[in-house]
């Protein structure tokens, strides 16, 4: 497992945004590459936002094909009301960044807790749209 | 309200950037002459520079996570080792106790409603029906939570209803609920004592505009389930595999404000409520499947609240309310169902008591029930954060479905209603409703109106 950090410019991060449909991310990233038997295995992504007035943090992995492999909730600071159960992460391993990966598409909504499914699928739309844009960039 | 994360991160990224800038301004670096790569001075200042940055940049990212990466979950990729984080075993809990813990701190919210209401000129059997049009700001409702710890918590809500609250308006200020939660590391078991919201049918305890289809809300979890309906008690909450429960015993209704339109005037909301007599309330989910929820819940218990009959024996009027429910979201599909009902005993002695006769009796069974569906029309174009909702909802009530002898039915209360309109929300937190609503009842008396509201959560 190998820490990185990326540098992003305004540039970059209006790139991200319009890839993802969102907010930008923020101009320092820091992720963490797996690899096994020096082949790529993920990158994992930290992603912190608001929910309605207080932090969530979640942890996305990235399969090496971009695909999300895993979602955890770190921290969350709103009342236990607004956050989905365990299951309803369970939607998202093996979505990559598409129409489908969107609430009353692909995501199914939660009743009582819209607020936090809408930021979590940001999250998470925003976390592939990184993910690509620093694949290419380490390409190029 | 307090967000130290994101204050402490900006004076972070601020001290980074004063760093950076400090040292290229006055680094041999932007020389004329750049340092050659034999330099051993220069390389020596080059691995400083990079090593004060990874601890920078460590930093930054400490302080964005706030408390979340001393308790990082063992994470694999691909069958890659677990990822170690700095500071992952200082915490000591494992992912599941780790899921979910807040930082301390107060938590703001609210969500507001503004409703236009215009009525048809006459009445179904074409009299007048006298009916005024009316503007009103119905509720502004502001939220706030307090985190004593990762195991206290509390919450509420103040609600400002109808904008003033003077004696010559119709406006009240109240407490919607107000409790604390004991909150344990498993979701198996929580605590909640307090003013709270009774577990029962959709809208009483989700009510945000935002969250429902309609101007109004719907009249079947208005009338035979009293929404919003809160009372002082205690009990416990969570989930157990596919499914979620309530249990609560709280302070009984007060039978000596039922009338013939049902028990909502016998709710006690928590302001100096009689105590004689408590009920329990509950509610079982299944929640297996994403985008569903069904279930049923309760509420029974005497209303009597010590008053006697002329005799001296003890009324206890007890009430028991029941639904069953179901909802269920796929992509922008949204269907709903409710069946509701409520038995009142000894309701010749409530009425006796409260002074009724003739129609005005409390029924000793109410019933009711409504089915509602809508589509997100927008869900079928691209990526978008509009919505935009046609929607229709069929329900019928009866608040005297039954009256003991003695009395008769009100053919007032026996009522259907077909609520057809169109939710549009620019953002999900704001939303725009327009509908019309056709009411009919037994006594052909309904009158029809047309609906207005802008609402707000957030």
């Amino acid at each position: 497992m190998t820490r990185k950090t990326a540098f992003l410019s305004e540039a970059d991060r209006a790139e991200v945004a319009r890839r993802s449909g969102g907010a930008p991310p923020p101009g320092l990233v820091a992720y963490y590459v797996a690899s096994v038997d020096g082949n790529p295995a993920g990158t994992a992504y930290f992603d912190t936002h608001v929910v309605r007035t207080l932090p969530e943090t979640i942890l996305v992995a990235v399969d090496p094909k971009g695909a999300i492999s895993r979602i955890e909730v770190l921290s969350f600071s709103e009342p236990e009301e607004y956050l989905p159960r365990g299951a309803w992460y369970g939607q998202f391993p093996g979505k990559a960044l598409s129409d489908e990966l969107s609430e009353n598409k692909g995501v199914r909504p939660v009743t009582g807790a819209t607020i936090t499914v809408r930021v979590t699928v940001e999250a998470a739309r925003r976390v592939l749209a990184l993910d690509a844009f620093l694949k290419e960039k380490s390409r190029r | 309200m307090i967000r130290p994360c994101p204050t402490r991160g900006a004076a972070a990224a601020f001290s980074l950037s004063f760093f950076l800038s400090s040292f290229f301004f006055s680094s041999p670096l932007l020389a004329d002459e750049p340092p050659k790569a034999s330099d051993p001075a220069a390389e020596q200042r080059l691995k400083d520079l990079e090593q004060k940055l990874d601890v920078l940049t460590k930093e930054i990212e400490a302080i964005r996570l706030g408390e979340a990466p001393s308790a990082a979950p063992a994470l694999t990729l691909g069958g890659a080792p677990a990822l170690a984080l700095d500071s992952a075993s200082h915490y000591g809990l494992g992912p599941a106790a780790a899921r979910v813990y807040a930082r301390k701190g107060v938590s703001i919210g609210g969500y507001g409603e503004a409703l236009y209401q215009s009525f048809a000129s006459s009445k179904q059997n074409g009299t007048p029906s006298g009916r005024t049009d009316t503007i009103d700001l119905s509720r502004a409702v502001f939220y706030f939570g307090y985190k004593f710890d990762d195991h206290f918590v509390f919450n509420s809500e103040v609600e400002f209803a109808h904008a003033v609250a003077a004696s010559d308006k119709a406006g009240e200020v109240e407490i919607e609920f107000a409790y604390v939660d004991w909150l344990s590391p498993s979701r198996a078991f929580r605590a909640r004592a307090g003013l709270l919201l009774v577990p029962m049918g959709f809208l009483n305890e989700l009510h945000e505009p935002p969250t429902f289809f309609g101007a109004r809300r719907n009249t079947v979890e208005t009338l035979i389930l009293p929404s919003t309906w809160r009372e002082l008690g205690f009990g416990g909450y969570g989930d157990a595999g596919p499914l979620a429960y309530r249990l609560f015993l709280v302070n009984g209704l007060n039978s000596g404000g039922y009338s013939a339109e049902g028990i909502r005037e016998g709710r006690q909301e928590g302001s100096l409520a009689k105590a004689r007599d408590f009920a329990l309330t509950g509610r079982l989910d299944f929640v297996g499947v994403n985008g569903l929820v069904a279930g049923a819940s309760f509420f029974t218990g005497c209303s009597g609240q010590g008053r006697t009959t002329t005799f001296g024996e003890t009324v206890c009027g007890r009430t028991t309310v029941w639904d069953l429910h179901a909802d269920f979201r796929w992509r922008g599909l949204s269907l709903r169902a409710l069946v509701a009902g409520s038995t009142i005993g000894d309701t010749a002695a409530i009425n006796e008591l409260n002074g009724f006769s003739g129609e005005e009796g409390v029924g000793s069974r109410q019933r009711g029930w409504y089915a509602e569906a809508g589509f997100d029309v927008l869900t079928l174009v691209s990526r978008t954060k509009l919505s935009l909702t046609p929607f229709a909802r069929y329900e019928e009530w009866d608040t005297q479905r039954a009256v003991p002898d003695g009395f008769s039915r009100n053919p007032a209360n026996d009522a259907r209603q077909w609520t057809a309109g169109v939710v549009f929300k620019p953002i999900p937190q704001v939303v725009l409703k327009l509908d019309g609503q056709w009411r009919k009842n037994a006594a052909r008396n309904g009158v029809n109106q047309v609906n207005v509201a802008m609402g707000y959560e957030f």
